[in-house]
């Protein structure tokens, strides 16, 4: 029989005690978890491996005070999508790099370090993907503070 | 000592003609290492979305990629759809399903040409490429254009369909019938394509989880996902349809894989088609409220995703765009390594890949000296040759 959403969701409630520190789910197939830094990790360990999610992507994003991330995870059997939010004060700029326990979002995290000047400690390989080699440093296209000069 | 050597592919993609830059360390014949280079076309896609309204974003998005050009755009209004809570009228939600699977008939017929044309099969090249024309013909009829259709809107479609439209639409599918399953025989057949493509560049079950391999990449490797049947979006819900998968992971399966989804859209088509409700094509949208939505749609080659932010102004306030080949690119590390140089470019070519909406080159170079040895144009001989080779000795 296959898996219900509802049983889904309630696995992942379990898994995820103790650790979100906020749950929001704006459309049945769609929950977003906040995490704190510290916990990054072993949540993104917990959706790849014993929930069983697959890594789609993640977005980088410039809330004002703050950069987040938000890392997305499909579950295909029931067609859930969870993405989990992290933050990070834009005065440090640091969140810990999920590449360890999910090895498909190596590019994507230096994706948002190009793009957002996110620096993610840990990362294997924390090099340049997007921007050109002669792109000045420090200037992250998708800080909101950069006007678009295209 | 063995004598590593260094073959740069690229800035062009020895294939598909588009920037990226391959490094393959061979020692000998076979690749002992890579490392890959992308970015060299990026044009700021989601950066310019946050400057446009909601209903120009589609014509932006439709951009990102030339052949994925309906996909883009229905993932991104999904997307907006769900944010907002808007209810799409049923006919529309066919209308979609029949331009996406066009968009798949072509896009398929599009790289089964050019694969055959890399290992030296110009003919299945020119049929592949002949019968796609119909297809395009029929997206012409149906959305004024071949390309960059414009054809989904937030809350429904731009066009409907009139009778002459569902009949060119079933002309084209009666066209390309005989031809499919002649095409879908001789890859199946043919003794040579067999022995050129069985065993190359595998990409086990495992490495594709491990990677997170979307589309005919998954699925050739017998993972069967496929966001049409896990997540319904359009009308693919209401239609009789199967998702297919091959076991093996090699090039092999990956051309049969997309011969036989050719099949399933054609069948997808033709049940749209028949079932299609009538009404309206619109719905009423006011406003886009703050809050966030996804949109994720099977594209030709895998999952496309578009995740909006909204403030509840006039534009997003964040537009993420992931296609499907900046997941499948990776598979790159394992399936050419061990392999020979004469095999690299139609494994590059295997998934697909699609660098614009990625992002794209590949050289072969002397690691000593620096030296190139071989540039794209020179690959495609050695793969070329090959095939020559082995249907000789048959």
């Amino acid at each position: 029989m296959p898996e219900a959403l509802e049983q889904v969701v309630e696995k992942l409630k379990k898994l995820t005690a103790g650790l979100a520190i906020g749950w929001h789910r704006p459309f049945p197939t769609r929950i977003y978890l906040n995490v704190g830094r510290e916990d990054a990790r072993q949540v993104a360990g917990l959706l790849c491996g014993e929930f069983g999610a697959r890594f789609a992507t993640a977005t980088g994003t410039d809330v004002g005070d703050e950069l987040e991330a938000l890392y997305h995870f499909c579950y295909d059997a029931v067609g859930l999508v969870v993405s989990l939010r992290v933050r990070t004060p834009k005065s440090e700029g640091t969140l810990p790099s999920l590449t360890p326990v999910v090895p498909p979002a190596e590019w994507i995290e230096r994706e948002m370090n190009d793009l957002l000047g996110i620096t993610f400690e840990g990362h294997p390989r924390p090099e340049r993907l997007i921007l050109a080699d002669d792109w000045p440093s420090g200037v992250y296209p998708l800080r909101k503070e950069k006007e678009h000069d295209a | 000592m063995t004598h590593k050597t260094l073959i740069p592919i690229g800035p062009y993609h020895p294939l598909q003609e588009e920037a990226e830059f391959f490094q393959l360390y061979v020692e000998g014949e076979t690749v002992v290492d890579m490392d890959l280079r992308l970015s060299y076309n990026h044009r700021g896609i989601e950066g310019i979305s946050e400057t446009l309204t909601w209903d120009q974003v589609p014509y932006l998005v439709e951009r990102v990629c030339g052949i994925c050009s309906a996909s883009h755009p229905l993932a991104y209004v999904q997307a907006v759809e769900e944010l907002a809570g808007v209810e799409v009228p049923e006919r529309a939600l066919y209308l979609r399903t029949v331009v996406n699977e066009l968009e798949r008939i072509h896009s398929h017929l599009l790289w089964f040409g050019l694969a055959g044309h890399f290992i030296g099969y110009n003919t299945v090249f020119m049929w592949a490429w002949r019968y796609r024309e119909p297809v395009l013909d029929a997206l012409e009829i149906v959305t004024g254009s071949r390309v960059n259709y414009a054809n989904h809107t937030v809350g429904g479609a731009r066009r409907d369909l009139d009778e002459e439209m569902v009949r060119a639409i079933r002309k084209c599918l009666d066209e390309i019938d005989k031809p499919v399953d002649m095409l879908t025989t001789t890859a199946l057949e043919d003794p040579i394509l067999a022995l050129r493509l069985k065993g190359v560049g595998v990409l086990t079950e495992e490495d594709a989880r491990r990677f997170s391999a979307l589309g005919p990449t998954a699925r050739a490797s017998n993972v069967p996902i496929d966001v049409r049947r896990d997540d319904p979006y359009a009308a693919y819900d209401r239609i009789e349809w199967e998702v297919q998968t091959t076991p093996n992971g090699d090039v092999f399966d990956k051309v049969v894989v997309r011969l036989l989804e050719l099949r399933e859209s054609m069948k997808i088509i033709r049940q749209a088609l028949d079932d299609m409700p009538g009404g309206p094509i619109q719905a009423d949208v006011k406003e886009v409220p703050a809050g966030e939505g996804i949109g994720h749609v099977e594209a030709p080659r895998g999952e496309t995703f578009h995740y909006v932010r909204s403030n509840g102004g006039p534009c997003p306030e964040r537009h993420k765009i992931r296609a499907p080949t900046y997941n499948n690119i990776p598979t790159y590390k394992v399936t050419c390594i061990g392999q020979s140089v004469a095999d690299v470019t139609i494994t590059l070519a295997a998934i697909d890949p699609c660098y614009s909406c990625t992002e794209r080159m590949a050289v072969v170079r002397d690691a000593s000296s620096g030296k190139y040895l071989m540039n794209f144009a020179d690959l495609v001989r050695l793969s070329q040759r090959k095939t020559e080779e082995l249907r000789k000795k048959c």
